[in-house]
Order: C-alpha cells, then sequence, then structure tokens
C-alpha cells in the first residue's frame, strides 16, 4: 500500500464530490478546446477556400512611367519601357520558401487591339487558372478551349454587338466567340480574353507577359513574408499584396481568437474557483481522517501528497476526457459556424495542452487547501475523536 | 531511567477570556512494559495528557522525554517520525476509514514506509492473526462488529511495532463483554512486553492495568495502585 492508493480509495469514496470536480474540470477543459479547435477550423477553412477571394498578390514589371489600370490596381505601362516579366518567371515564384502556401499563379497578357474597329483591352490568360482564380465568374457558353477561341465580357459584347459563336476579328486576326462573361461590375466586363500564347504570337510579345496574379495564404505567417520572397526571387518585378478581403477575414478569425481567449480565461478562472472550493470542503470535512494520519506518523508533506495525488488523478481524467469532448463536439460546431471543411483529428499539442491546462489548475487551486489541510492541528482534528 | 519522563507538565487553554491549567504540573515516569490506567472524571485532563505523551499537543512549559529523546524540543516533522517510531494510538471510536478494507486499515501507517507491499501485507496479516480477524482481512469496516473494529484499530497500532500503545477509552464504545475481548487484548500484549498506557472510565479495565494514574483538575491525585501482575 502506497499513499497513492489511500488518494485514489478516498475519491472513489467520494463519488459525488469527485463527480462535481470532474464536471467542473471537464466542461472547462473541454470548452477551451472547441474553442481552440473552432479557431483552427476557421483558419484552415480559410486556407482551403483561398481560391474563393481571388488573388492576393500581384507582380507587375517595375517602372517608374506612369501605370495603366487593371482590375483597380495599378498595373505597370504595357506599351511604356520597361523590363517585360517573361514566361520563366512564373516557375521562379513556385520556388519561394513557402511555395506551398501559393495555390495558384497566374500569368496575363495585356495589349490594346483593334477589335471590330474598335479599341479594346484583350488579355492573355491560361483559362484553367484564371477560372480557379475567379470563381465568381459566370459564363454564357464555353470556357475558350482552342487558341482561336474568345471569351468576351458582356460590355464588349453589347458595344461590339457580338453575340456566342460569331467571329470577331483582333487585329484582323479572327476569333470565335465560345462564351460571354455575365455582368461583374469590374473591368473584366470590357475585357477579351483569349489563350496566353496565342495572345503573345498575336502581339509579337514573345515570352512576355504583363503581370502576374497570385493566391496565396499563409494563415500562421503574414503575406509580407511571401512578398518579399517573391521579390527577391523576381528583382526586376514589384509584388504588391492586395490584401483587403484575406485581410478582413483573417481580422475577423483574429477576433474570434480574442474573444476566444477571454471566455477561456473566464472559464478557466471558475474552474480554479470550483477546484478550490471543493478541495477546501474535502478538507474540512476529513479533518478527522488527517487527524488520524497525523497521530499515525505522517507528516505534513504525506498529507499535501495524499490532497494533490487526488487533485492530480482527477485533472488528469478531466484533460483527456474534456479534450476528446471538446474534439467531438468541435465536429458540431464546425459545421455550425459555417465551415465546410471540418476536420475532427486528435492533435497532440492541443492534447497536451488541455491535460497541461487541467492539471495546473486541479495542483494550483488545491495546493493552499492541502497546506490547509497539513497545517492542521492535529489536536483540534482529534478533539472530535 | 524511565521510557517516559514526564516532568512539570502544563498545559493551559483559554475559554471565555479565562486560562484553563488542563494540565497542571504533572510529573510522573512509566517504565518499559508497564500497563498504565490514567483514570479521572471527566474535564480532569487525562485525554489532554495522553495526547501530550504521543507528541500532538505541546505543553505551555514542562518537559516530556520518550526514550530520552525530549520530544517537544523535536521539530513538527521529526515529531512525526518520533510517533510512527514510538507511538501506536488507539481511540475511542475506532476511526477506521470506511473506504479501505480491513487489511489496508491495517497497513494505513506502513503506507509511509519503505517496505515492500508484500512485506507489508504479511506484516499487516500477522497482526490481523493476532487479533483473531484474519478471516476478515477483505471486510469493509461497516462489516465488522464494534469490538472487531476497535480489535483492528488495535492491529493498526501495533503495525509499525511501537514500544508504547497509548488509548484512549477503547472500550468507551463498547458492551462489558466485548469490552472483556478487547481489555484481554490488551492485557496479553502487556504480557509480550508492549507498554500500554490508557485512559479509562471503566473501573472494570482497571484489573488489567500494573498501575493506576488519577488526574483531578489536571494534577495527579491520590496515590498510584499496582495490581497484581
Amino acid at each position: 500500500m502506497k499513499l497513492y492508493h489511500i488518494s485514489l480509495n478516498s475519491l472513489l469514496r467520494r463519488k459525488a464530490r469527485m463527480f462535481f470536480l470532474l464536471a467542473g474540470l471537464l466542461i472547462a477543459v473541454s470548452t477551451v478546446v472547441l474553442l481552440m479547435s473552432i479557431g483552427q477550423t476557421m483558419n484552415e477553412d480559410i486556407a482551403n477556400k483561398l481560391d474563393e477571394y481571388g488573388a492576393n498578390i500581384l507582380i507587375v514589371p517595375r517602372s517608374d512611367e506612369l501605370s495603366l489600370s487593371y482590375g483597380g490596381m495599378a498595373v505597370s505601362g504595357v506599351s511604356f519601357d520597361v523590363t517585360p516579366l517573361l514566361q520563366d518567371d512564373v516557375a521562379k515564384i513556385r520556388e519561394i520558401k513557402n511555395r506551398d502556401n501559393i495555390k495558384i499563379v497566374s500569368p496575363k497578357l495585356l495589349n490594346v487591339a483593334d477589335v471590330q474597329q474598335k479599341k479594346v483591352m484583350v488579355v492573355g490568360v491560361h483559362f484553367n487558372e484564371e477560372i480557379t482564380l475567379k470563381k465568381w465568374w459566370s459564363i454564357i457558353g464555353d470556357v475558350p478551349e482552342k487558341e482561336d477561341e474568345a471569351l468576351i465580357g458582356v460590355d464588349v459584347k453589347r458595344k461590339l454587338q457580338l453575340g456566342l459563336g460569331q467571329i470577331v476579328l483582333i487585329n484582323g486576326t479572327p476569333f470565335r466567340v465560345s462564351g460571354i462573361l455575365n455582368e461583374s461590375g469590374s473591368q473584366d466586363d470590357q475585357l477579351v480574353f483569349i489563350d496566353l500564347e496565342r495572345a503573345q504570337r498575336l502581339f509579337n510579345k514573345g515570352s512576355e507577359i504583363s503581370l502576374i496574379e497570385v493566391a496565396a495564404l499563409c494563415y500562421d505567417c503574414p503575406i509580407e513574408d511571401i512578398v518579399a520572397q517573391a521579390s527577391d526571387k523576381l528583382p526586376g518585378a514589384r509584388v504588391t499584396a492586395i490584401q483587403q478581403t484575406i485581410k478582413s477575414k483573417m481580422k475577423s478569425i483574429h477576433q474570434f481568437e480574442r474573444f476566444s481567449l477571454g471566455i477561456s480565461v473566464v472559464i478557466l478562472f471558475v474552474a480554479i474557483l470550483i477546484v478550490f472550493t471543493t478541495m477546501s470542503a474535502s478538507v474540512n470535512e476529513r479533518k478527522k481522517e488527517i487527524g488520524i494520519f497525523r497521530a499515525m506518523g505522517y507528516r505534513q508533506s504525506h498529507i499535501i501528497r495524499i490532497i494533490l495525488q487526488e487533485a492530480f488523478l482527477l485533472s488528469t481524467l478531466a484533460g483527456l476526457a474534456g479534450y476528446f469532448l471538446g474534439v467531438s463536439v468541435s465536429g458540431y460546431a464546425g459545421s455550425w459556424i459555417g465551415a465546410d471543411q471540418v476536420n475532427v483529428h486528435i492533435d497532440s499539442t492541443i492534447m497536451a495542452l488541455s491535460l497541461l491546462i487541467s492539471v495546473v489548475i486541479g495542483l494550483g487551486a488545491s495546493f493552499y487547501p492541502a497546506i490547509k489541510a497539513a497545517r492542521l492541528d492535529p489536536t483540534v482534528s482529534l478533539q472530535s475523536l | 531511567m524511565s521510557l517516559i519522563q514526564v516532568m512539570k507538565l502544563v498545559k493551559t487553554y483559554h475559554s471565555g477570556g479565562e486560562t484553563v491549567r488542563a494540565v497542571d504540573g504533572v510529573s510522573l515516569g512509566i517504565e518499559i512494559g508497564e500497563f498504565v490506567a490514567i483514570t479521572g472524571t471527566s474535564g480532569s485532563g487525562k485525554s489532554t495528557l495522553l495526547t501530550m505523551l504521543g507528541g500532538l499537543n505541546e505543553p505551555a512549559s514542562g518537559r516530556i522525554s520518550v526514550d530520552e529523546i525530549d520530544i517537544y524540543r523535536l521539530s513538527v516533522e521529526q515529531r512525526a517520525d518520533f510517533r510512527k517510531e514510538y507511538i501506536g494510538f488507539v481511540f475511542q471510536a475506532f476511526h477506521l476509514l470506511p473506504y479501505l478494507n480491513v487489511l489496508e486499515n491495517v497497513m494505513i501507517p506502513l503506507a509511509i514506509s519503505r517496505l515492500s507491499a508484500a512485506a507489508k501485507k504479511e506484516k499487516a496479516m500477522l497482526l490481523l492473526e493476532k487479533v483473531g480477524l484474519h478471516d476478515k482481512a477483505l471486510r469493509l469496516p461497516n462489516e465488522l462488529s464494534g469490538g472487531e473494529q476497535e480489535r483492528v484499530a488495535i492491529a493498526r497500532a501495533l503495525v509499525n511495532d511501537p514500544p508504547i500503545i497509548l488509548a484512549d477509552e477503547p472500550t468507551g464504545n463498547l458492551d462489558s463483554a466485548t469490552s472483556g475481548i478487547v481489555m484481554e487484548l490488551f492485557s496479553r500484549l502487556n504480557k509480550e512486553g508492549q507498554t500500554v498506557v490508557m485512559v479509562t472510565h471503566d473501573e472494570q479495565n482497571l484489573s488489567y492495568a500494573t498501575r493506576q494514574i488519577n488526574l483531578k483538575d489536571g494534577r495527579l491525585s491520590g496515590g498510584c495502585r499496582v495490581a497484581a501482575v
């Protein structure tokens, strides 16, 4: 028989008190785990949905000249004398340190062309990437699959009175209109999109590109890091972050995280009070028992060990149970907050953290009652014997 | 030199603004192998004296030496070690822990010793055999009669092989027949060389003691009766 034997049997004997204390710690730990899991799910969700927010990094040739505008963003002069970006630069972006965070790289060539005797901005793109990047595009007809097909904005359709399947002349070269973009309210409505390589040949641009749009997200590191890494790889280019969309989303996540932290602190404080009150009441109830131990030669440190071992056993159990309860509930909570993918998985770090929180609360809040028990005057405890 | 030497022992309490001398200048000596009965009316200070002999109750003045150790010059933790080594307490209300079985209750003092689990169990079982309860080792205390519970408490007091047993009204909660069994046990232990100091009200118990010490208002009163051993 060892001291822990006494602690364990004492706990089993006082089932109601043990249940109350266990429930208090379990609810606290599971709530904290739930809030942490939701925060993590939200972060993972935003990473998974990144392409829905479009590009968040824009790479254009470095230039001191005036810029044309594209998508509300400054684009270095299309017709000015600048060192252009080349097709090879696209591959370089995939070589940066945070390359795993890059979801889409979409190079573009912009050129003003004569379309049905009117000046129209023609954009050369890789359609598969463009479609992935611009989830909000709604297309009547088909996305161009052949080099001689074009996708036109709704304003172009109206002004040039074009329709699906019609042939349109761009700088005298015929293209078939395979699709028309529904009104998006963006500059895309006034553009004509054709295949990037076809555009380079049409405008005699070799492997030049005007800009590269990148969709990237590193939710646990700043977007500025990715921008800096891309700038290092492309010294002749200007890399800027379009941060509004992601930033506002991330801001709301950070707000939730701060809110969670606040709630967690309050809940853990309540748990500390529950453990402290329960253990203090338990010590008062066990004065006689403590008196007997002291009469039999138990040192004060033995009494402290008995009380703290009880707290340790309970808090370890509560920490583990609280973790699994929190993770289970977070599966439902994740879908409730609208996350598409809720990954309910065992995270050893969070598990260790919940155990640590529970044990620290259990032992910390029991320490004073344990000291109080050890310092009980044996004769006072024994008076009632 | 006596096993227990008490010198001018004083214990005071403060009650309602007054200082009460629960033990008032008691001096006595108890030899190895004695069976001493401390008697006196309620409030005479006999239980206070017993707890003081056991190192649980610090005197206002005076000195208690056990085996030439001045026990109240020891630190609180050293005094706990002293109790573990020298004293076995038996209480009136048994005070077994209800959540431990008979065997485990006897082993409580051994939970802080370095003996192996097997040695602890063997020692406790031997004592249960001695008090005639080895067949009830796995019962819970509430499954035993009062006399049986008291015998478990005695086994528990003996498990550390202490040279001194301090018993406070050990038959106070027992009927006369059961009291006789318990007192026979104390007597048998004493005959085997165990020093026993017992507080009692019961006249019948005095016949088992080798010496009677009577307290009145915290002082030794009258002579000491020595029974035939």
